[in-house]
């Protein structure tokens, strides 16, 4: 069992929907800052709103190609095993975002108005592949920064003199509002893993390479002006799904690829 | 594909979707009962497939300090034989233990009886039927039902608190 399709088919039936569990389960946990107790926060309606945008951004950028998940293309067993992946990424997503943001108060919204706009510019700017996912590296760590390393210092019970003189101030100025909740610091190592094993179920997603499908991205105004050049070029274009042999096609003496290093990559 | 390949791949395809649903019923489970440490979880795994038991030396033991007024020793031998916090009987007594601890004459402590109202709430969770009976002659409530009256009646502020007469009622 060492081909290819006994490969993906072991990544998708087993290693991603358990991956992703895992992270839905990781993302809600907490530990109490005094007693070390445990809780397990489910995901919130708008957790769940998260998740479903950022499940179509995955599919907007290629990440996930759902058709190789889900079609009538694919057995009753296999389909099923393909909602699964599809059901548990909701979830992981939603609880991603659970895992970063404080649970209530003033900066429960800000952290929630901040994803919200960043998704929907996200699925807006339709980044690629490798762009989304650095995109989304970049949000999600900054994010575990700010939460589990500034927030959670700033709001330790055993803080200085100084913190809580900010903290004090910080609450008064917001007339109370913040009202965040420091947590224990298991909270902080295992949001880690949470994001690490999200980022690496992305990767893992069969995404439009794996699929063997092309999806039909948007036309730049590069792939326009191509066209409009070369109509030979142009006739071919739409029998051409890989994006590498585009980029060979466009290099024209009129096109402005050759002004930059070829991206396979970039749309 | 071959047909071996096409019936590894449907096992494969089984054994994952079998295990996908496992674990999702997992996360709910996990949802649902909120473990608080690793020993409430591990017991809440066992209790749910059905082989969960408590330390009945330890439970013994903390009966024992129960009847002698030894509340915090009791309680911590009950928190010895049923870490997990499954079993309705153990936090039954723990439960009584904050209310004869709470108990007062004049006034109840009622930090002592919240943690209690809380315990026989997990009591009454636990509890096959919803409720636990306890033959027990050395206390004076047997039901959850009564205790849970009890503690809450301790709790709550209204006219009878100010009535003098309260000094000559009885601890249960």
């Amino acid at each position: 069992m060492t081909t290819p399709v006994a490969r993906l088919v072991t990544r998708e039936a087993l290693l991603l929907p358990l991956l992703l569990t895992a992270v839905a389960a990781g993302g809600g946990f907490r530990s109490d800052v005094l007693t070390g107790a445990w809780r397990f926060l489910p995901p919130s309606p708008m957790a769940l709103v998260l998740g479903v945008l950022q499940v179509g951004i995955l599919i907007r950028t290629g990440v996930l190609a759902p058709w190789a998940l889900i079609g009538p293309h694919r057995s009753g067993l296999a389909n099923a095993n393909g909602a699964m992946v599809l059901l548990t990424l909701l979830i992981a997503s939603a609880q991603v975002f659970t895992a970063l943001s404080p649970e209530r108060g003033l900066l429960h919204v800000l952290a929630t108005v901040f994803f919200l706009l960043m998704l929907v510019n996200t699925l807006a700017a339709v980044p690629t592949r490798a762009r989304a996912m650095q995109s989304l590296g970049v949000v999600l760590l900054s994010a575990f920064v700010l939460k589990h390393v500034v927030l959670d210092a700033l709001y330790a019970p055993e803080g200085s003199l100084a913190r809580k003189v900010v903290t004090t101030l910080l609450e008064g100025v917001s007339l109370g509002a913040l009202g965040y909740t420091a947590h224990g610091p298991a909270t902080a190592y295992v949001a880690f893993v949470v994001i690490a094993a999200y980022l690496f179920a992305l990767v893992l997603l069969p995404g439009d390479i794996d699929a063997g499908l092309a999806v039909a991205p948007p036309r730049t105004s590069r792939d326009r002006r191509i066209e409009d050049e070369t109509p030979a070029v142009a006739a071919v274009l739409p029998a051409t799904p890989s994006k590498r042999s585009l980029t060979t096609t466009s290099l024209t003496p009129s096109s402005d690829a050759r002004a930059g290093r070829p991206d396979p990559d970039d749309r | 594909m071959s047909r071996p390949d096409e019936r590894r791949e449907s096992i494969i395809r089984g054994v994952g979707l079998a295990c996908s649903t496992a674990a999702m019923a997992a996360l709910a489970w996990l949802f649902v009962h909120q473990p608080e440490s690793l020993e409430q979880l591990t017991g809440g795994v066992a209790a749910a497939v059905g082989v969960y038991e408590i330390d009945q030396v330890a439970f013994d033991q903390g009966r024992e300090f129960f009847r002698q007024d030894r509340f915090e020793e009791a309680r911590a031998a009950f928190q010895r034989a049923d870490p997990a916090t499954r079993h309705a009987l153990t936090q039954f007594y723990v439960a009584y233990s904050f209310y004869r601890q709470g108990w007062g004459r004049v006034y109840s402590d009622d930090a002592l009886f919240a943690q209690g109202v809380a315990a026989v709430d997990r009591a009454i969770a636990l509890a096959p039927g919803g409720a636990v009976r306890v033959d027990d002659p050395a206390l004076d409530m047997h039901t959850t039902d009564e205790l849970k009256a009890e503690l809450e009646q301790g709790l709550r502020r209204d006219a009878s608190d100010f009535n003098p007469l309260r000094v000559l009622r009885q601890r249960r």
